[in-house]
């Protein structure tokens, strides 16, 4: 051991092997300004063991204690809940039907006239400047918010935008819109091939606001990933635990 | 928690009563603010009984219960981008405290938050160097390194309070 005061730390918490603690004992008793040092440096550690404990209020137990209790309540109301669900379920499936119709009495001259919402994108997004292609995002979303072409279009941008920028913008807007399957599985594929950690958490975020299931499992091959950081692999932790 | 898996809520208020201390006292060393630190710890309880199925018997509580608080401190700085944590009344020493505990309460708020945190997990939760590893997600030998690193500022903040 050529550097003694080096280890005077893990010497003192018991952090060496028994013959480096045993090497670093000897020294001490032959060098008083190693030995003088060490002493100080007990002392302080021993002192910080005196820094107290924060405690809670007692309010946050009454607090927890209540919110017990309103689950209980919660939970033996819930039959009559379920019921009132199926009222909603009911009603959103009418309006789905409706929908339905109303789509397929639209025919091919409405799909046509939506075509180049696509296109429009693409060619904003074809911009030199990163800001250009933000705004493009912006309009294109706020014009066609829920066009199924226009989520296609966001998701090739997130995917292969040089801009961290443009795609956290991509992110933001596929979450906003609607939640397909089509999206999750395109926010899923940019996961996979996305490297900036800002981008990473924001796609993380956007698969648990929509919340897609299937995300699971590429949550969990990022927290197995060596290469990632670990405060996105604590989003993606969370992420896990919320889906 | 096991009994908690099965249904039993009243298992929960047990929980709650054994671990609520220290769970405070991690998330109040690490924000420094009360209110908040109340406001999650709450949050955090409700959470383990909401995912009471995610706990796997394998994992310790304490650290998996741990690894909850510290997530949700996070997410909770990042909402409100945060990229510091605000000092608010952790830097007043108590009155009371002799002073070479107020020097060096104040020397442990000198130290960069992963250093403050290693070191409340170690010394003040008295946790092992891979349960630290399991809160914080990495290696064994990154926490031991972090603690060492963390002593080394901790004695030079400490040299600085008491010298001038």
């Amino acid at each position: 051991m050529e550097d003694y005061q080096e280890i005077l730390i893990p010497y003192l918490l018991g952090d060496l092997s028994e013959k480096e603690a045993l090497q670093m004992k000897s020294r001490l008793l032959v060098d008083p300004d190693l030995n003088r040092e060490f002493l100080e440096l007990k002392e302080m550690w021993d002192n910080s063991q005196n820094i107290p404990i924060a405690q809670a209020e007692p309010h946050a137990s009454e607090r927890f204690e209540q919110w017990l209790v309103a689950q209980k309540d919660h939970h033996s109301q819930e039959p009559a809940h379920i019921i009132g669900l199926w009222k909603y379920a009911a009603a959103a499936s009418v309006l789905l039907l409706l929908g339905m119709l109303w789509f397929l009495g639209s025919g091919p001259q409405e799909q046509i006239m939506d075509q180049p919402a696509q296109t429009n994108l693409l060619q904003w997004t074809a911009q030199e400047s990163s800001t250009e292609r933000i705004k493009g995002i912006h309009t294109s979303v706020r014009e066609k918010s829920t066009d199924p072409d226009i989520v296609r279009a966001l998701i090739k941008i997130l995917q292969s935008d040089k801009s961290p920028n443009v795609r956290l913008t991509a992110v933001e807007a596929v979450q906003s819109m609607a939640s397909s399957e089509e999206s999750k599985q395109g926010l899923l594929k940019a996961l996979e091939n996305e490297k900036t950690p800002v981008v990473q958490i924001a796609i993380i975020n956007a698969l648990v606001s929509v919340q897609a299931g299937n995300a699971k499992e590429g949550f969990q091959e990022l927290i197995n990933k060596e290469e990632i950081e670990t405060y996105v692999k604590d989003e993606a932790q969370l992420g896990l635990m919320r889906l | 928690m096991i009994e908690v898996q099965q249904g039993h809520n009243a298992a929960m208020s047990e929980l709650f009563r054994r671990h609520h201390d220290r769970v405070f006292d991690y998330l109040y060393k690490l924000s420094r603010n009360r209110e908040l630190s109340h406001d999650i710890l709450q949050d955090v309880f409700e959470r383990i009984l909401h995912k009471k199925h995610t706990y796997q018997q394998s994992v310790p509580f304490v650290p998996w219960t741990l690894r909850i608080a510290r997530n949700m401190l996070m997410d909770h700085f990042r909402k409100n981008k945060m990229k510091t944590v605000e000092i608010a009344e952790w830097d007043k020493p108590t009155t009371n405290m002799p002073a070479e505990h107020a020097d060096i309460h104040l020397a442990m708020q000198k130290l960069r938050p992963e250093y403050r945190e290693v070191l409340t997990l170690t010394r003040y939760q008295g946790m092992r160097y891979q349960e630290v590893a399991q809160v914080i997600g990495i290696s064994e030998t990154g926490v031991k390194t972090r603690v060492h690193r963390a002593i080394k500022d901790l004695r030079e903040a400490y040299l600085q309070i008491t010298t001038s």
